[in-house]
């Protein structure tokens, strides 16, 4: 039972990411951004934990439809494997992160366990969170403080058999999931390395742009060359500088497409990357998103599989 | 003699019936119909682009051609006719099938296009800052194409 449970697992990660688009409301985007907004008197940590938090896309995830309470989760995920609800990250003492420590705090992200232990579900993309700098860690814990707290309680996920055990999770961990903070190749430049750490670590890009092998893990020899059966069926761009991806646009062209969503026909983007512009590149400083394009110019080359 | 003539005339009639559906209803025809019409809004914008980066027109020149996508905006919701979604055609079309799972919604975020690119011909015709025409334009892209294509177009390839 396992073995057959595992490749379904391993897809996990690809397709939940998926039905964020549907189930998205523009309502929901103008409160999050105006109560990202409203934090006007930060102080520098805090605002520093801001622009990792928008980097990281967490709002997308953590804030449910329709007018939903800032980060008090209760997002439905939908996936073959079931239902997923985002837990709520506000710093409210029971129904959120409260209690946690810095430290309980930094080994979600990084190690994708809960306080108590229990691992998480890979819906959480702590796979690519793992590169997560001790500052931006710290930082982005100093941000999450300065939240409203909400006592909305978190919504189990409903899983259909055996999904929902999560001791399951653990050999998937074994086989794919590699703890360590990120390491820039010593070949890039300063900029292509913070855009390494952009793209790789906190936008978390290849959760989709990343194809899955037959066990549902991560594909590097293919790394960011898309595929026509990603998330929910659906199809997810190669952003690779082949012909077949982002060849014929330059660092610019790639900046300002994750800047505004205008491609540079001017066609605009279409699906989850809609809501990936809107809730974090779109509101990233020009310098990051200079750097995820020149990172993105520096990839291998892949042509569509 | 008559029944010849009478076959022919219905046979003519048929014809002259069947001969608007069948264009009507050709998915390749109506697609290709569509992705220039899209093509042709893009550049529009290409208008408004070129006067922020490069300096190139007027801002008047943009307001027109934020006019005229508004305008034209009206058009969209007959260029997807039942039958042309992805999944139905052996065509490449981005057309998500929720297009006509909520038409409603579709309707009224083609609206929603016609409104945002009405805004932004008014921002263009009372500044003419390319910084602030650029930020307008950015927010056509967010609350006329963005509103639309997170939930109606597929991921771009």
């Amino acid at each position: 039972m396992l073995l057959r449970a595992l490749p379904a697992f391993l897809g996990l990660a690809l397709l939940v990411t998926a039905a964020q688009a549907q189930e998205e409301q523009d309502q929901e985007e103008q409160t999050q951004e105006e109560q990202a907004e409203a934090t006007a008197d930060l102080s520098p940590a805090e605002e520093r934990g801001r622009q990792v938090f928008l980097a990281a896309s967490c709002a997308g995830c953590h804030t449910a439809p329709d007018e939903g309470t800032f980060l008090a989760g209760g997002r439905a995920i939908s996936s073959p494997f079931g239902t997923f609800y985002s837990p709520n990250i506000t710093p409210h003492p029971e129904a959120g992160l409260g209690n946690w420590s810095e430290a309980e705090f930094a080994r979600a992200l990084r190690e994708g366990r809960m306080p108590g232990g229990s691992a998480y579900y890979p819906a959480f993309p702590y796979t690519s969170y793992t590169g997560m700098s001790d500052a931006d860690v710290s930082d982005l814990w100093a941000y999450i403080q300065t939240i409203e707290p909400s006592d909305q309680a978190n919504r189990e996920h409903d899983l259909s058999f055996p999904f929902g055990f999560r001791f399951l999770l653990e050999p998937w961990r074994l086989l794919f999931f590699e703890e360590g903070r990120f390491e820039p190749d010593p070949a890039l430049s300063e900029e292509e390395a913070r855009g390494a750490y952009l793209v790789e670590v906190l936008g978390h890009c290849g959760e989709c742009h990343t194809p899955r092998n037959r066990l549902g893990a991560q594909e590097q020899d293919r790394a960011f060359g898309g595929t026509a059966t990603g998330p929910d069926g659906r199809r997810v761009a190669n952003i690779t500088p082949h012909e077949d991806g982002l060849a014929d646009w330059s660092a610019g062209d790639i900046a300002y497409y994750l800047e505004t969503g205008f491609t540079p026909e001017f066609d605009y983007a279409g699906g989850a990357m809609v809501e990936v512009i809107e809730t974090s590149t779109s509101q990233l400083s020009d310098a990051d998103r200079q750097a995820m394009a020149a990172y993105l110019k520096r990839l291998a080359p892949l042509p569509r599989e | 003699m008559r029944c010849t003539k009478s076959l022919f005339t219905l046979l003519a009639a048929g014809l002259l019936i069947a001969a608007p559906l069948a264009a009507q209803a050709d998915p390749a025809e109506i697609i290709d119909e569509r992705q220039e019409f899209m093509k042709g809004l893009g550049q529009q914008l290409g208008v408004a682009r070129s006067y922020v980066q490069d300096g190139e027109g007027t801002a008047a020149d943009v307001a027109e051609a934020a006019r005229t996508i508004a305008e034209r905006a009206g058009e969209i919701v007959a260029l997807f006719p039942e039958g042309t979604g992805m999944h139905e055609v052996d065509i490449e079309t981005g057309a998500r099938p929720e297009i006509w799972e909520d038409p409603d919604d579709f309707a009224a975020k083609a609206e929603g296009l016609s409104e945002a690119a009405t805004s932004f011909a008014e921002l263009a015709e009372s500044t003419e800052d390319p910084a602030e025409i650029g930020a307008g334009m950015a927010a056509l892209g967010r609350d006329g194409c963005g509103a639309c294509h997170r939930t109606y177009r597929e991921e771009l390839d």
